[in-house]
């Protein structure tokens, strides 16, 4: 279809800038706005309060592509583009590992999809190289978007080493921005207002984490044309996940832990070791329960709800009973996740594998500061300052210190490559940590065979919760 | 105001209370005071304001990490100690501890307090800046986070003030520094009305500004008079609803700054030197905004009304950067509704040539301002 203005008048140069995370449109001359918005451009609205037209960042691609279109047709004299404001590289891999099969194959399959895509593979089978292979395929100033400082510190590092450049850091106290730059979720969504337009490919790393109301609004605050996204773990019990397309792209090449064990992941093994509440533990439990339970009978709560949960923290603030019920239900939780007899099962495990690289996981920050007083091991925890976590998993590494505590920050993509032995405490009903929490595990080594323990109170709600995150197929 | 449900008097009394707490804590654990804190007893209906106040009360402590042992040192050690007796295969917990502590100076319970000292629960609380506030100026500071709370979650806010030029052009600096978007809303009187979101509000309606909205919020509040009315997202997913605040800013016209010398000047001499050309004008400080969309806003500092209503602004531009005069010369080329006289410095470098020689609305002048070149100037705009 030919666009033509529907008037004599000259045709307008369009101006593109980036604004706050939107690209505002504006023509010169300013009467020229009527007939562009007429165009039916992709994303623009009309902006009354600045007398633009508006689009969110992330239509910057499509925008762009429908301007030329117009351009060529004639209906618009020119484009000046002073949105864009990332540069073209000329990075140089620094002798990079052969690629495997499925990695070229997951780069060849996202640049068939206009450089926009998501790629879903287990832990431990590169997905870090297929972002490097990415970013020297595309040679864009990049932003990768990480979930923790930890990962922020591994993507840091593996950028430095791979294109012997400075890599810039926003987040964590630091704010660096060079062409390529590594910040964390919270970061991109406070920032991205000003960053949005000084980078042409943004990698986000766990990508599902991506898709939460406030990070969503991170990518779309960016004109970033290219756009990767990795995960082990796509799916979230939200369903949000279907956004993903949208915001980075379809899924363009996924590769289970089964089809990759032995050759590209370690062989592994997961044992779930039922342990007893000692006879005081039950008794205090029992009650506990018990006055949980009758608070809830009484109040006619129901938990299966969406609000069910909510509803039963919202009444209990309210009265004397309601806050006794919510201390007793602590204290169950409490004596289910952290019995005593789950530390002596630990300090067995400790024996059982001497020297062997240990993860021990709980849900909590207070069972993994007593693990740590316990068996004297040092303990990541949200609290750690970077420089301390750096030296520990430093030794971890070497060697050093080859037994580590921690809740729930080396859940996820942390490079710990030696960890041999996870010993899972406590943890929530999730799946997806559950997996992430395996493959912490399932670096390759030559000869490494690693087991994943999950220690779990008989006879309390822990049951349930052990059965639900283990319903994935890596644990069948 | 509300405060979670209290009224002033009661807030005050639960501050007293929780100060005493603070104060009575002062030198011990962060985690002793949070738990201290959690013990107070109140009628249940005041839970929330309980919160509310707790929060206020450990906000205003310090808190310091003893600066005696470096705990992380202490660790380093232990760990390391630890590991090496597992290779060895010689590992005895309490042994451990015992020797380590010993090396560092330290008999084992207080080696082991000061273990993870520097962890949040483990800081020790300073409750100085507290004992020096009253609780009426807690229940200020109390006020304002509790308006400032609530525009977290707000999709969109109307500000309605009354204030003098300095503390609009204030408000307006405030909004562009946080890239906020507004449309003025035609009001009568003196007063200004604003409806402000986001850029990227125009798609969806979302909480992503609702952070720099409460950061307007002392700039609002330092105005004579205030009205912030708020579309607010109290629960996910659930339907706004609408909150409205009032106020009135203690505001001493005796002790405020003066209009600088060059704006008094036009003040005092404007209306003899207006007198001839439109008999019947007045002449007065202004407080309305100029603006047009995608251009430019600001509000000029006097404004001349003819007999028959019509107005014209004046501005002093005497020691402003560049930019701002491009923008007032944007301003006049893109049409007025309202004409507007910019007076600019020669200082500034900006040719009157910059608009067509026609136009009345750049007036460029060295060292002192004749008011009776501005008045000339307001004639032409105003002529009929």
């Amino acid at each position: 279809m030919t666009s033509s203005s529907p008037s004599s008048a000259p045709p307008p140069q369009v101006h593109l800038r980036f604004f706050a995370g939107t690209i505002e449109v504006t023509t010169t001359p300013r009467e020229g706005l009527n007939l562009v918005e007429g165009l039916g451009l992709p994303g623009c609205a009309l902006d009354e309060r600045t007398g633009s037209l508006r689009a969110p960042a992330f239509c910057y691609a499509d925008l762009v592509l429908a301007l030329q279109r117009h351009q060529k047709e004639g209906a618009v004299a020119g484009v000046v583009d002073e949105a864009r404001a990332y540069a073209t590289l000329e990075l140089v891999a620094q002798s990079p590992p052969a690629p495997r099969d499925y990695q070229r194959e997951a780069v060849e399959a996202w640049r068939r999809a206009r450089g926009r895509g998501v790629v879903v593979l287990p832990t431990g089978a590169g997905k870090t190289e297929v972002a490097l292979m990415a970013i020297a395929d595309r040679q864009r100033a990049t932003l990768v978007v990480a979930p923790t400082l930890d990962l922020v510190r591994q993507w840091h590092e593996a950028l430095q080493r791979r294109f012997a450049v400075e890599v810039g850091v926003v987040g964590g106290g630091e704010h660096t921005v060079l062409p390529l730059t590594v910040t964390t979720y919270d970061s991109a969504w406070a920032h991205m207002e000003h960053l949005g337009h000084r980078f042409g490919l943004v990698v986000f790393d766990e990508v599902h984490h991506l898709v939460s109301e406030s990070y969503a609004l991170a990518a779309r605050l960016s004109l970033a044309p290219y756009r990767l996204g990795l995960t082990a773990t796509p799916e979230r019990s939200d369903g949000r996940d279907e956004l993903l397309g949208g915001l980075v792209g379809p899924i363009v090449l996924r590769k289970e832990i089964d089809e990759l064990e032995g050759r590209f992941l370690a062989d592994y093994d997961t044992e779930t070791i039922a342990v007893t509440l000692t006879e005081a533990e039950r008794a205090a439990w029992t009650t506990a329960r018990a006055t949980y339970r009758q608070f809830i009978t009484d109040e006619r709560i129901s938990l299966g709800g969406p609000q069910g949960w909510s509803n039963f923290i919202k009444r209990a603030a309210g009265s004397a009973e309601g806050r006794a019920a919510l201390a007793a239900w602590r204290l169950q939780k409490r004596l289910a996740f952290a019995s005593e007899q789950k530390l002596h099962v630990v300090d067995d495990l400790l024996l059982k594998h001497p020297g062997a690289r240990t993860l021990i996981f709980s849900d909590d920050n207070a069972t993994a500061y007593a693990v740590s007083r316990r068996f004297l091991v040092p303990v990541i925890t949200h609290q750690t300052k970077v420089k301390e976590r750096t030296r520990l998993l430093q030794a971890f590494a070497d060697g050093s210190l080859p037994i580590l505590a921690t809740s729930r920050v080396l859940n996820e993509g942390v490079d710990v490559p030696d960890a041999q032995v996870a010993i899972i405490i406590s943890g929530t009903g999730s799946i997806r940590e559950h997996v992430q929490r395996l493959g912490r595990i399932l670096r390759p080594r030559p000869g490494k065979r690693a087991i994943l323990y999950e220690l779990v109170s008989q006879d309390t709600s822990e049951t349930f919760t052990s059965e639900r995150r283990r319903d994935h197929r890596a644990y069948r | 105001m509300p405060l979670q449900g209290l009224s002033s008097a009661q807030a005050e009394a639960l501050l007293t209370e929780l100060v005493a707490v603070a104060v009575e804590h002062h030198g011990r654990t962060q985690g002793e005071l949070v738990a201290a804190l959690a013990e107070v007893d109140v009628d249940p209906s005041l839970q929330r304001g309980l919160r509310a106040a707790c929060k206020l009360v450990i906000d205003q402590c310090d808190f310091a990490v003893r600066d005696d042992v470096d705990p992380a040192d202490l660790r380093q050690r232990l760990f390391g100690a630890a590991a090496a007796a597992r290779a060895a295969g010689t590992f005895v917990r309490d042994a451990v501890v015992a020797a380590v502590a010993a090396d560092a100076g330290l008999d084992v319970p207080t080696f082991l307090a000061m273990l993870y000292a520097d962890l949040d629960e483990a800081r020790l609380v300073d409750a100085s800046a507290l004992r020096a506030m009253s609780p009426a100026e807690l229940v200020r500071r109390w006020d304002l986070a509790e308006v400032q709370a609530l525009l977290l979650r707000a999709l969109a806010v109307r500000i309605d003030v009354e204030a003098r030029p300095v503390e609009v052009r204030a408000l307006l600096r405030a909004l562009k520094l946080q890239q906020l978007l507004f449309e003025p809303v035609p009001t009568e009187g003196d007063g200004l009305a604003l409806v402000v979101d986001g850029p990227a509000a125009l798609f969806s309606q979302s909480l992503r500004y609702g952070l720099k909205l409460a950061l307007l919020v002392p700039r609002v509040m330092a105005c004579r008079t205030w009205r912030l009315e708020a579309m607010v997202q109290l629960k996910k997913g659930g339907a706004p609803a609408r909150f409205t605040m009032a106020g009135k800013a203690a505001v001493d016209d005796a002790t405020a700054a003066p209009p600088s010398p060059l704006v008094q000047g036009l003040l005092d001499e404007l209306p003899a030197a207006i007198a001839a050309l439109l008999p019947g004008a007045t002449v007065a400080e202004n407080h309305a905004l100029l603006a047009v969309p995608g251009v430019a806003a600001c509000v000029p500092d006097v404004v001349v009304t003819a007999a028959d209503g019509r107005r014209c602004f004046v501005e002093v531009l005497g020691f402003w950067s560049r930019d701002a005069v491009w923008k007032r010369v944007a301003l006049a080329q893109a049409g007025l509704s309202t004409p507007a006289v910019f007076c600019v410095s020669e200082r500034l470098r900006v040719s009157e040539a910059a608009l067509d020689a026609d136009d009345a609305s750049l007036l460029a002048f060295k060292g002192s301002l004749s008011a009776k070149k501005v008045a000339e100037r307001v004639g032409r705009l105003l002529a009929p």
